[in-house]
């Protein structure tokens, strides 16, 4: 068998089976590094260099911290404030987290994000009798939709920046705006269809009774952890360094992987955490995860696949902008939606350069058409992105069960709406562009 | 207001003693009530219907929440005038919940002076759960520079986490061991401190689950047992009818399904304890009738 067919075959077995579930990521993404390298399809040495450094290193130190905000018990006061602020109202928890959770996943990472405010949307709604079901869901997908705007707001865009060489102010720039479009017609359309779930309260007593009942609760539950505001500091202090650097980053010529570890390691240096203590908050199956998929999707590469795949799917369409621009963001969409958008953006990187180099005039449309059917995409169904499948497993811990179609009816929806308005605005930039 | 409503509060409360003490849970019920009353928007006229709703419901939880139950029942009989006579706002009721503040901070205030009395040099004493005597009794004697060591019995982790705390916190000496564990203690141990969520008509308390086991263990061993009470506390409903909840689910072991139960409180007779200290002081037992009935005169 030719090493062209085996790595096919590895990569969608792999690719089956993180769909599907059916083993670890990491481990399915190494196993078929393992079967490549053993079957003499790639050496350990060409493996290595299919690695992307860039995106691992950015991951890595945004994943220390955030991990020591975290540990600060930072996200923690701040959903708890959230709640406060809320006073029990449906349409203001619906507003008020979803803005939290929105710029939480633009600058920090949503699968921490939902990590933290399912829990207390659950007990704070349920409490409420309300069927926290809704609120989940629309947690969960406005992570992806806040994660959209910036380089370190979602893995596809992580790795796009990385990757491509794309800067983070030209992420806020291209997918900020349409980010804000979507944001409140999401909003406006999760309430507007479910209207009985957001009755306001301020004519019921008893509601207004249980909610200070609730928050009190609530105060005491989240609250009694340890709260080390030294540490909450240091971390927001060296969080926003790296916001600084990420948009003066054409100034100084630092690269965003570069600016995350060293922001990450000073941080870890100054705050005198535990080395150790740092690392568990680390998300080590993830970075092997990349690292897998990198080195499959290089062996696609090296085999000539990826270029075939672009010769024959995406060059096919002609090179009327407006179509080939919205097929690419349309199957970025339709395919993270079905299929884990983390290793289907690895696969488009290759494909997308292939097409930038057919058509030069398309400039970086095609990265924020991948970007935002990657991103929104992943909203169609729980598979489509981390943090749904993280919001799910959480939201049935806390006996709130969500099934693939419960997701999907709500999901599908809201990323059709977002994907039509990420198309008009993809064909305002063609317009301005070109 | 539905059973749902109920339930949710039901829970919350429980929930809540589990943590606090029941002046404390009492204390966050009349805050709740206050700031619902700020927030309620309605039609003066419908102001009174809406705060006997809310009564009904603090009245009718399970288990029924003292000293909150007993200024219910006063907040009723002083808002029926006002209502009758169109007086009623939000400022009359808020005076109204002030007083209750006042008179919680009060007697709590004159229970720990009267209580800490009974904590001496050389003590090692019992304590089983959250209440008035752990929350301030005890960390007053030792702001006092008495030298006494605390045994905890270990409950839920959530409310014995919650003693550690205030034990640590405090600078008190203690030792934990398990409920069962006991047994291997009363040549050591001087007293056991208990409180109680209500003494009933019948002259039963309503304390947290395993309490009974560990009063009745000290009975038998002669160790004196120290109640600590407020006479809000005295209910005029009888043991039988303090909505104690019996919790029933099915749970599995090993593939063996069976029937799990569990009720929200004990309940002990008044009988067993030695002493009993409330904010006037110790009264007697045979001094209970008396007390109780000056106390729910006014209900």
């Amino acid at each position: 068998m030719d090493g062209m067919l085996i790595s096919i075959i590895v990569f969608l077995v792999v690719y089956a089976a993180i769909t599907f579930e059916l083993v670890n990521k990491a481990v399915a993404a190494f196993s078929g590094v393992a079967v490549l390298i053993l079957l003499h399809v790639i050496d350990e040495h060409h493996a290595i260099e299919f690695i992307d450094f860039e995106t691992i290193m950015l991951l890595f130190g945004m994943m220390i911290i955030v991990g020591v905000l975290k540990h600060s018990g930072l996200f923690t006061i701040i959903s708890v404030r959230i709640s406060e602020l809320t006073r029990g109202n449906p349409v203001k928890i619906l507003i008020l987290f979803s803005v939290v959770t929105a710029l939480m996943s633009a600058f920090l990472d949503n699968v921490t994000t939902v990590l933290i405010i399912i829990p207390i949307i659950i007990e704070l709604t349920r409490g409420l009798g309300l069927d926290p079901k809704k609120y989940v869901l629309s947690q969960a997908i406005i992570s992806n939709i806040g994660g959209t705007a910036t380089l370190i707001g979602d893995p596809p865009n992580v790795i796009i920046g990385s990757k491509v060489g794309l800067t983070f102010n030209q992420f806020l720039f291209n997918l900020a705006p349409p980010v804000i479009i979507i944001f409140p017609i999401v909003l406006a359309f999760i309430w507007a269809t479910n209207r009985n779930q957001f009755k306001p309260i301020h004519t019921n007593i008893i509601k207004l009774f249980t909610v200070n009942l609730l928050l009190e609760k609530i105060r005491h539950d989240f609250l009694s952890i340890k709260i080390d505001y030294s540490l909450m500091k240091k971390g927001l202090f060296f969080l926003m360094i790296a916001i600084l650097l990420f948009i003066t980053q054409t100034i100084t010529g630092l690269a965003p992987g570069v600016i995350a570890i060293s922001a990450g390691i000073f941080l870890v240096l100054v705050s005198g955490m535990n080395l150790e203590q740092a690392m568990e908050e680390v998300e080590w199956s993830t970075l092997m995860f990349f690292v897998g998929l990198f080195i499959l999707v290089g062996a696609l590469e090296e085999y000539g696949v990826i270029e075939w795949i672009a010769h024959n799917v995406f060059l096919n369409v002609g090179d009327n902008p407006y179509v080939v621009v919205l097929v690419v963001e349309w199957v970025a969409g339709i395919a993270s939606g079905f299929l884990d958008n983390i290793p289907f953006t690895i696969t488009m990187i290759p494909i997308i350069e292939i097409m930038n180099d057919a058509n030069p005039q398309f400039q970086n449309l095609l990265w924020w058409a991948l970007a935002l059917g990657a991103c929104l995409g992943g909203n169609i169904t729980i598979i489509g992105a981390s943090a749904n499948i993280v919001s799910i497993g959480i939201a049935k811990k806390y006996g709130v069960k969500i099934s693939f179609l419960d997701f999907m009816k709500f999901g599908a929806v809201i990323s059709l709406i977002s994907l039509i308005i990420a198309s008009l605005y993809l064909i305002l930039c063609i317009n301005i562009t070109m | 207001m539905s059973s749902i409503e109920q339930h949710t509060i039901d829970k919350l409360f429980r929930d809540l003693i589990r943590v606090y003490s029941t002046s404390a849970t009492s204390m966050i019920g009349l805050d709740s009530i206050q700031t619902a009353i700020e927030e309620l928007v309605c039609k003066e006229d419908d102001l009174g219907g809406a705060i006997m709703m809310l009564s009904d419901i603090v009245k009718n939880t399970q288990p029924r929440m003292f000293p909150l139950d007993n200024l219910m029942l006063i907040l009723d009989k002083e808002i029926k005038p006002l209502i009758e006579n169109k007086q009623l706002d939000k400022e009359s009721v808020y005076t109204i919940l002030d007083t209750f503040r006042s008179r919680l901070e009060s007697d709590l205030e004159a229970l720990v002076q009267s209580g800490v009395e009974w904590i001496q040099d050389g003590d090692y004493i019992v304590i089983h759960s959250i209440e008035e005597n752990i929350e301030h009794l005890i960390p007053e004697a030792k702001k006092r520079g008495i030298d006494f060591k605390i045994l905890v019995l270990k409950q839920d982790i959530v409310t014995t986490g919650k003693i550690l705390n205030i034990l640590n916190d405090n600078k008190i000496d203690f030792e934990v061991i398990p409920e069962f564990d006991l047994v291997h203690y009363f040549d050591k141990i001087t007293k056991l401190f208990i409180g109680t969520q209500a003494l009933t008509n019948d002259n039963f308390l309503v304390c947290d689950p395993g309490t009974s086991n560990i009063v009745s263990e000290c009975h038998i061993h002669k160790i004196p047992i120290i109640l600590f009470l407020k006479t809000l506390k005295f209910s005029h409903y009888p043991a039988a009818d303090q909505n104690i909840r019996k919790h029933n689910f099915q749970d599995e072991y090993e593939g063996v399904e069976y029937s799990f139960s569990i009720h929200s409180n004990d309940i002990i007779k008044l009988e067993l304890i030695n002493h009993i200290i409330t904010e006037r002081g110790e009264i007697s037992k045979n001094d209970v009738t008396v007390l109780r009935e000056q106390v729910v005169a006014e209900y």
